[in-house]
């Protein structure tokens, strides 16, 4: 009977893992300062720290145009560039990656079910349908009015709406999805169905893409342009006061749900045997839905949607170092920062000048993962 | 712990009162759908926490709702802190299922949610545990990969973990009498393993109370120090095993003929005769 003992096919140990994804995100934020269609040398890298720590321009700036740039009195274009353009859009990059992995591997914890991604249970369509019913409404509403909001202030609350839409939608589909036996009681095999989970996440996502349509009808030439990158998850708002929002965001959902570690993997017995474990069962779950839909709204809101990175990011995490969520979440942290900045790198060089949206970038790399996962347990993931 | 119980409307159980004192080795018995598991269930606790939602009452839809108490010494169990009854209760359910691939022994390890041990303790209970359910050297297989029987096993070492510290690590960790509830943990296991498991339940009765449900007739003679019938949603009998498994009861209850024989060291045991094929069973 104990010839049957394998070692734990688990490659690396989480604190490896955690130290390999630490030195490749510093890694690749020196490659994303020094790449794009200007050439950097180091000595811009140093003038743009100066710039950012020491001068008046720093991270007050928050409104980066050409004409900021052009009037950078006579001081280095380039570091102004890498300062108030690749720098911000480097943190949003890793905040928001941060945030939709780290909401992504808790939703799974919560649905206990490795493909509930936020994008594909329409979590981030109902994200999208708060911030777009809050741009039309909030348009509309100070046009008439004709009294204008300063531009953050319309920016937090088309986050708040967004965190409400994902919110909404997450509670509803963990209610649609959780099944129940036919005395009213969870089950002893608790767990979600799949099949509910995907087609609810379908429902949510067309009446997400008609409410887009209807603000592409109404919106103007630019507002259009905006829209459209929106949809398709872009870093193109990135600015120093999108970017700290996004960090500080990061920063509070990634603390908070590391802290339902411990009870994320009780709840992966079932909710009965969580319970029987000590786990205040609603309260945790109460927790990760608002946790994980204010983290993915505000990540829909700044960046449009950003898909497949809730779901690569932790299934790859839990091939190297196992399910464990005390490890899984920061590690799934770091590996979402890294990948969208990776992707971000991608998506300004591939076809440069231009840049992609690094929505299709994460589109393009997490859908075949996305099938080779469902083809490789069909059966587990078919019912 | 005392339970009393009444479902209404599908009636799973009904005017049910039962008793169990700590360092007792209670066995559950009875035909499928006796109401078994669901005595086990009330005396868990479970549904003072999931009563029915709303909507499936308003609907009328199979709608139960539950009357009753499950109450530790003089406290109601729906009244204590979930972490507090966690460290009494521990209870095994029919069959788990986990999504990810966790070790044994992370598994295992679950079992420590309530308790607040030193690393060292922590080991020590958990290596225990491994030893009672005979995971040794099981501890890094992943549970996924394992078969039916070691993964009861495996989550029964889960459920032993979750009683021991009190007894094992510190005397100071005591919450007062501990329970531990196991629905028919020996249907997978081989049968060296069924003794195994039900030897290593019977040494916890010395401290902890044992409630086991079984169809093994043989295995609560042997190893129970009170049983419970149920049939029908009602309790049949309570009493020691040797007094309640009289031919006459197994067959007013299962419907199935038996004979009484002394086995080794005087103790009885049971043998059964087949049964016809058209013979309808006696209700």
């Amino acid at each position: 009977m104990r010839s049957h003992f394998q070692a734990a096919n688990r490659p690396l140990s989480p604190y490896s893992l955690i130290s390999i994804l630490i030195l490749g995100l510093l890694l690749a934020c020196i490659v994303g300062s020094f790449s794009g269609v200007m050439t950097v040398h180091f000595g811009d890298v140093c003038e743009a720290f100066k710039l950012l720590f020491f001068d008046d321009i720093g991270l007050g700036g928050a409104h980066v145009g050409n004409d900021r740039l052009n009037n950078g009195a006579g001081s280095n274009p380039t570091a102004q560039v890498i300062s108030q353009l690749r720098w911000p859009r480097l943190v949003l990059a890793m905040s928001v990656g941060a945030c939709l992995a780290v909401c992504g591997a808790s939703l799974q914890g919560l649905f206990r079910n490795p493909l509930a991604d936020p994008s594909l249970i329409g979590v981030s369509a109902g994200a999208s349908i708060g911030a777009g019913l809050a741009i039309v409404v909030l348009e509309t509403l100070f046009r008439s009015m004709s009294f204008s909001l300063p531009h953050w202030a319309v920016q937090h609350l088309v986050a708040l709406c967004a965190f409400v839409g994902a919110g909404l939608v997450a509670w509803l589909i963990y209610i649609i999805a959780t099944c129940r036996r036919a005395d009213g009681l969870m089950g002893a095999a608790g767990g979600t169905s799949v099949t509910a989970m995907l087609l609810a996440g379908i429902a949510v996502a067309s009446l997400a893409g008609a409410v887009s349509g209807v603000l592409t009808l109404i919106a103007d030439d630019n507002e259009l342009r905006r829209v459209s990158f929106w949809q398709m998850g872009s870093l193109e708002t990135s600015g120093w006061g999108v970017s700290i929002l996004a960090f500080v965001v990061s920063v509070i959902v990634c603390s908070l749900l590391t802290q339902q570690a411990k009870a994320l993997d009780a709840l992966a017995l079932g909710e009965v045997e969580a319970s029987h474990l000590g786990v205040n069962v609603a309260r945790l779950k109460r927790r990760l839905v608002l946790l994980s839909a204010f983290g993915v709204g505000v990540s829909v809101a700044l960046t449009g949607m950003i898909g497949f990175l809730g779901l690569v990011a932790p299934h790859g995490v839990r091939l190297l170092i196992g399910p464990n969520h005390r490890y899984l979440l920061p590690a799934s942290a770091l590996m979402g920062a890294l990948l969208l900045v990776l992707s971000d790198i991608l998506s300004r060089a591939v076809l440069s000048p231009l840049v992609i949206p690094v929505g299709m970038v994460t589109a393009v790399l997490g859908a075949p993962v996305f099938l080779w996962l469902v083809s490789r347990h069909p059966q587990r993931y078919g019912q | 712990m005392v339970v009393k119980t009444r479902y209404s409307e599908k009636r799973l159980l009904d005017k049910v009162s039962v008793t169990v004192h700590p360092n007792e080795f209670v066995a559950i018995v009875g035909p499928n759908g006796a109401g078994k598991s669901t005595l086990l269930k009330a005396m868990s606790g479970e549904f003072m926490e999931y009563t029915v939602p709303r909507r499936s009452l308003r609907r009328g839809v199979r709608g139960m709702t539950s009357a009753g108490v499950a109450a530790l010494g003089d406290r109601v169990l729906s009244e204590l802190p979930a972490e507090d009854r966690a460290k009494r209760i521990a209870v095994l359910p029919q069959a788990s299922t986990l999504p990810f691939d966790y070790t044994v022994e992370e598994v295992v390890r679950l079992g420590l949610f309530p308790w607040r041990l030193s690393v060292k303790d922590a080991n020590e209970v958990v290596r225990q545990a491994l030893i009672s359910a005979d995971l040794l050297g099981f501890e890094q297989r992943h549970y996924l990969s394992l078969s039916g029987g070691e993964r009861q096993r495996t989550h029964f070492a889960r459920v032993l973990v979750q009683v021991m510290p009190p007894a094992l690590v510190n005397p100071a960790f005591s919450v007062g009498s501990q329970y531990l509830l196991l629905d028919e943990p020996t249907s997978a296991l081989d049968l060296s393993h069924q003794h195994a498991l039900m030897q290593a339940a019977s040494q916890h009765a010395r401290h902890v109370g044992v409630v086991v449900v079984m169809h093994d007739l043989n295995l609560a003679l042997q190893y129970a120090s009170r049983c419970i019938l149920v049939n029908r949603g009602q309790v049949v009998e309570q009493g020691t095993p040797t007094d309640i498994f009289t031919p006459d009861c197994i067959a007013d209850v299962f419907g199935v003929k038996a004979h009484r024989v002394s086995g080794k060291a005087g103790q009885p045991q049971l043998l059964f005769e087949p049964l016809m094929m058209d013979r309808n069973r006696k209700r």
